[in-house]
């Protein structure tokens, strides 16, 4: 049927694949994957702050490639949005693909004038546009994609793409009452699968997701103790024992597999990220819950720098203990700042760690 | 009567329900597939159930059904080819939380729908898919036909089918169908307490039946069209020309998905795409899509030139199929012989036939007696007589400017705020209509007078309350005066003293009477004269009230001071206080600014003695309601 959008999908899978490598998002359900993507495109100003300051990776934003479906930004963009105003995100339905341009800008572009001088003079030709774009493709779907439970087109595709991938970022929610869940199950089947079919694989990134929901009591100092390499691993090897553990073994059987063209062995790095982060300037989580009081008035969660009108604080007194004033949306902009958000994307498409916020599995033994 | 039954496949495509009630909370992580479906349905339709499937570009739940216009979901008609088979797909689309109703949680989508085999296409069976998608829901019960499946039904996946009884005769069903002013629109299917028409005030909770009715009408319209063409109801071209969508969101430019009607909601407006033969690659493009905007209906006197868009499109000029794009939001975006077919159409009473609109037309014509049509016929208005009866529909209402833009009005796009006005105009002449149907049979016992007069005030306030419809109501309305006057010559008085003071364009009426020399009804002329001079000369008037104020005085109570103050007071209680301050407006020096548009004059109307002289009496009169609305405030 010519008119069905996931036939057109599969064109421009098979369309693409010579061109740029493809990255596969996999997780279980509610892992925060499409609301990953969505604010990787909307905080191109932000993306920077958790690289470290290398002279490579200086700046780094990614954009929509043009060719990409308008519907499906869009609709990530909403998820964005949405949250943005506190609304409830949708559950992603199909499958998607979008593709992206990472845009990385010299150090030449910063700091003092002689310096930008000296840089400019010392790097290469290329480098002097100020910026150098690597392209990739990846897909995102529902936790339920790899389910054989829905045999159907779009699984298919879905299982096609990820068994092409040459990045895969896994998506593991550290919240405790997600430990406990058949779709790790899944995921471990999917990956031990990948194992004999000699993938292009090459860079495994594990996201850590919601990894700020491991400081909630903590206050400002959440942000402190993310960032603190031996307080994050402690937290990563405590979810490690956890029912995690099998896909960390699965993992770890992946890990040195030779690729299936060259030499080299498939890697795998662990990411905390925290899509909500930390609000800027404060260093706590960035999430705020005011529990259920009646049929009326249920629970409320959501972004805590999220946009908040007058009206809505005249109308809720319990939201006026968490925001005392209305909240614009340029400054609910300016105190979300996600963490770690770009580095897992930024691995898998091209092997490199953009953050000083990672681990390799040995870190965890 | 004969009926058919006909058998419909249910599916349902979601997320499963935990326990055993439709208003909880998800299971757990589960993903969006086939929950339940009934006995022997086609499997080469299962992939087909999701509904991104229906669409080009799935924008997510959100984005693609407009849940403050449609609580409960769109609904929609998709043919669908399977294993060269053809089915027809009904589907309720709705975004439902996780968590559970109204509960806090992400959303998920929600498609329940019902299939119907090619050979079992009938167009009664869309408004019983309907009936079945959109149930009311069943809180003793605790089920909800259209809902989602739970947990603990253990026949889910084998559920029967449903047999629905349509009538076999294709004309019935469609007058079943367009009968039925509930559809979608209406308070039933809306939450009245928490969805409402952004011009709607608080205590119009009324029913939008035109709406049902125009697309009804207009669906079975596009289907009468293939059948006119000699395409019978088996025809595959049929089905496959028949999709649709009501409660959607408007796509972005480019994004089609193939429907050939929608229904949409945007600002104050209601969009109608009807993309027609030649506009099926880009149905959504605004620029094709037919737009009325209610600034340009604007019939306020504010004295700005008409819409660039009016003088740029002359009529009978027949535009090139792909010229309408090129004109920009404002005209048309059909093509222009899609808009001679509903012209025709119109003109012949068909799309609104069957209608209560027409039921009301058809009263109206059986009241009159056969030298009353001999007498419209012999001052040659035949033609003028058969727009009346046709205009009687929310087309021919709003219809006072150019055939075009009217169109565009009445068929394609409507202003809520129009509808919901109109909305409350049908429903009083749907009254009237009534009333005048018994007029033979219970003379004298039709209604009182207060109850007439409560009526003319109503219908006064509704037409003040949006008066662009005032221009294209005129007519219609001197016609009800011209049938009351005939009932009981004291209660159509009242009407049209109420019409006379109410709305100012009684007088461009009078003046086009006057002064043309070419009167849309010479009867109602006559009777105007003669009412007007009638009590110019007869009635006492007190000359403290004014002329217009004695001429209410005299109807509702004589010269009676009291009679009088109850009678303004029925006005002040029935008026809307906003129209009064109108009325007191025009006595300000604004007066002489004013343009009446809709007249075949340019001139301001004040340059007219006439209009002067009538004005005056209006604004003493309603000085008078002022002084008494204060007093009461």
């Amino acid at each position: 049927m010519t008119e069905d959008g996931k036939d057109e999908a599969s064109v421009d899978v098979s369309t693409s694949a010579d061109e740029v490598p493809r990255i596969t998002i996999m997780g279980p359900s509610q892992s925060g994957k499409t609301l990953m993507i969505s604010t990787l495109l909307n905080f191109q100003s932000l993306v920077e702050d958790v690289i470290e300051n290398d002279e490579e990776l200086d700046r780094l934003s990614f954009v929509r490639h043009e060719d990409g479906n308008r519907d499906d930004f869009d609709k990530i963009d909403r998820a964005f949005k949405g949250i943005l105003r506190a609304e409830q995100p949708e559950s992603t339905i199909d499958a998607y693909q979008i593709a992206f341009d990472m845009l990385t800008r010299a150090k030449k572009q910063q700091g003092s004038t002689l310096g930008r001088l000296r840089q400019t003079l010392l790097r290469r030709r290329s480098d002097m546009t100020g910026y150098d774009p690597t392209r990739f493709v990846l897909r995102d779907g529902p936790g339920g994609a790899l389910s054989e439970a829905t045999p159907d087109q779009e699984h298919k595709t879905y299982l096609e793409w990820l068994h092409q991938s040459e990045g895969i970022i896994v998506c593991l929610p550290v919240q405790e009452q997600d430990f406990i869940d058949e779709h790790f199950n899944r995921l471990e089947h999917e990956l031990q699968r990948l194992l004999k079919t000699k993938p292009p694989l090459r860079y495994i990134a594990v996201s850590l997701t919601k990894f700020d929901t491991l400081f909630p009591d903590v206050g400002a100092r959440a942000f402190q103790m993310a960032t603190d390499p031996y307080v994050a691993i402690e937290r990563v090897k405590r979810i490690k024992k956890g029912p995690f553990s099998d896909v960390f073994s699965v993992l770890r059987g992946l890990e040195g597999v030779p690729v299936a063209y060259g030499d080299e062995e498939i890697e795998v790095k662990l990411f905390p990220v925290s899509t909500y982060g930390f609000v800027a300037g404060r260093g706590s989580a960035n999430y705020y819950r005011v529990p259920a009081q009646s049929e009326d008035l249920p629970e409320k969660s959501g972004l805590m720098t999220r946009i908040v009108s007058k009206r809505e604080l005249d109308a809720d007194a319990r939201l006026r203990d968490h925001y005392p004033e209305p909240i614009i949306d340029a400054m609910a902009r300016r105190l979300w700042r996600p963490f770690n958000l770009v580095a897992p994307f930024y691995y898998a498409a091209t092997g490199q760690a953009a953050t000083p916020h990672c681990f390799t599995l040995d870190d965890l033994d | 009567m004969t009926a058919d039954t006909i058998q419909l496949h249910r599916f349902t495509y979601g997320k499963l329900i935990a326990g055993n009630q439709q208003s909880g909370p998800i299971v757990s992580k589960y993903e969006h597939q086939l929950t339940g479906r009934s006995v022997g349905f086609p499997e080469d339709l299962t992939e087909f159930c999701q509904p991104t499937r229906f669409f080009r570009g799935w924008p997510g739940i959100n984005g693609l059904v407009d849940h403050d216009w449609a609580p409960r979901g769109a609904f929609l008609y998709r043919p669908v080819s399977a294993s060269g088979k053809l089915f027809g797909i009904f589907a309720r689309l709705q975004g439902r939380s996780e968590g559970g109703e109204g509960k806090a949680g992400r959303t998920y989508t929600h498609c329940s729908g019902l299939v119907c085999a090619l050979r079992n296409w009938h167009p009664g069976v869309v408004w019983r898919a309907y009936d079945i998608l959109f149930a009311s829901y069943d809180r003793s019960q605790e089920i909800d036909a259209g809902g989602p499946d739970v947990e603990d039904d253990p026949y889910r996946l084998n559920k029967a089918p449903v047999d629905v009884s349509v009538n076999k005769s294709w004309r019935t069903a469609r007058e079943d169908a367009t009968r039925r002013g509930s559809f979608l629109f209406s308070s039933g299917e809306r939450d009245r307490d928490q969805v409402r028409f952004l011009n709607e005030s608080d205590e119009r909770t009324t029913p939008c039946p035109d709406d049902a009715v125009v697309l009804s009408a207009m669906l079975l319209h596009g289907i009468e069209e293939d059948l006119a063409a000699g395409l019978g109801a088996a025809e595959p071209l049929h089905l496959s020309k028949a999709s649709f969508s009501v409660g959607l969101k408007p796509r972005a430019r480019g994004a089609g998905d193939g429907f050939r009607l929608q229904y949409w909601r945007e600002n104050r407006q209601i969009f109608v795409s009807f993309p027609g033969v030649l506009q099926r690659e880009d149905p959504y493009d605004l620029t094709r899509t037919s737009f009325y905007d209610t600034g340009d209906l604007r019939w306020d006197g504010s004295g700005e030139a008409d819409p660039p868009e009016a003088a740029t499109q002359t009529t009978g000029t027949e535009l090139a199929p792909r010229a309408a794009s090129e004109l920009g939001p404002g005209n048309p975006g059909v093509t222009w012989k899609a808009w001679k077919s509903f012209d025709q159409s119109l003109f012949e009473g068909n799309v609104l036939e069957g209608g209560f609109l027409s039921v009301l037309a058809q009263h109206v014509e059986r009241s009159l007696d056969a030298d009353d049509i001999a007498s419209i016929r012999a001052f040659g208005q035949e033609r003028a007589y058969r727009n009346l009866i046709n205009r009687t529909g929310m087309a021919g209402i709003a219809r006072f400017r150019d055939k075009q833009r009217i169109l565009s009005a009445g068929r394609v796009v409507t202003p809520i705020g129009q509808v919901n006005d109109i909305a409350a105009i049908v429903q009083d002449l749907g009254k009237v209509g009534e009333l005048l149907s018994l007029r033979k049979e219970h003379a004298g016992l039709v209604c009182d007078g207060a109850q007439f007069a409560m009526f003319a005030l109503r219908v006064v306030n509704a037409l003040c309350r949006f008066r662009s419809a005032i221009g294209g109501c005129r007519d219609l309305w001197a016609l009800i005066v011209f049938e009351a006057v005939k009932i009981d010559p004291a209660r159509g008085r009242a009407a049209l003293l109420a019409y006379a003071a109410a709305v100012p364009s009684y007088m461009s009426h009078r003046i086009r009477i006057a002064e043309t020399g070419t009167p849309s009804f010479g009867e109602l002329d006559r009777f105007l004269k003669d009412f007007d001079a009638h009590f110019d000369a007869a009635t006492p008037a007190p000359r403290v009230l004014g002329p217009f104020s004695g001429k209410m005085a005299a109807v509702f109570g004589g010269t009676d001071p009291q009679g009088l103050a109850a009678a303004i007071e029925i006005v002040v209680r029935e008026t809307d206080p906003l129209h009064v301050e109108r009325m007191i407006e025009f006595d300000r020096a604004n007066f002489s600014q004013i343009r009446l548009r809709s007249s075949p004059f340019s001139a301001p109307v004040s340059a007219r003695p006439s209009v002067k002289r009538a004005i005056g009496g209006a604004t003493r009169l309603g000085n008078e309601v002022w002084r008494i609305l204060s007093k009461t405030r």
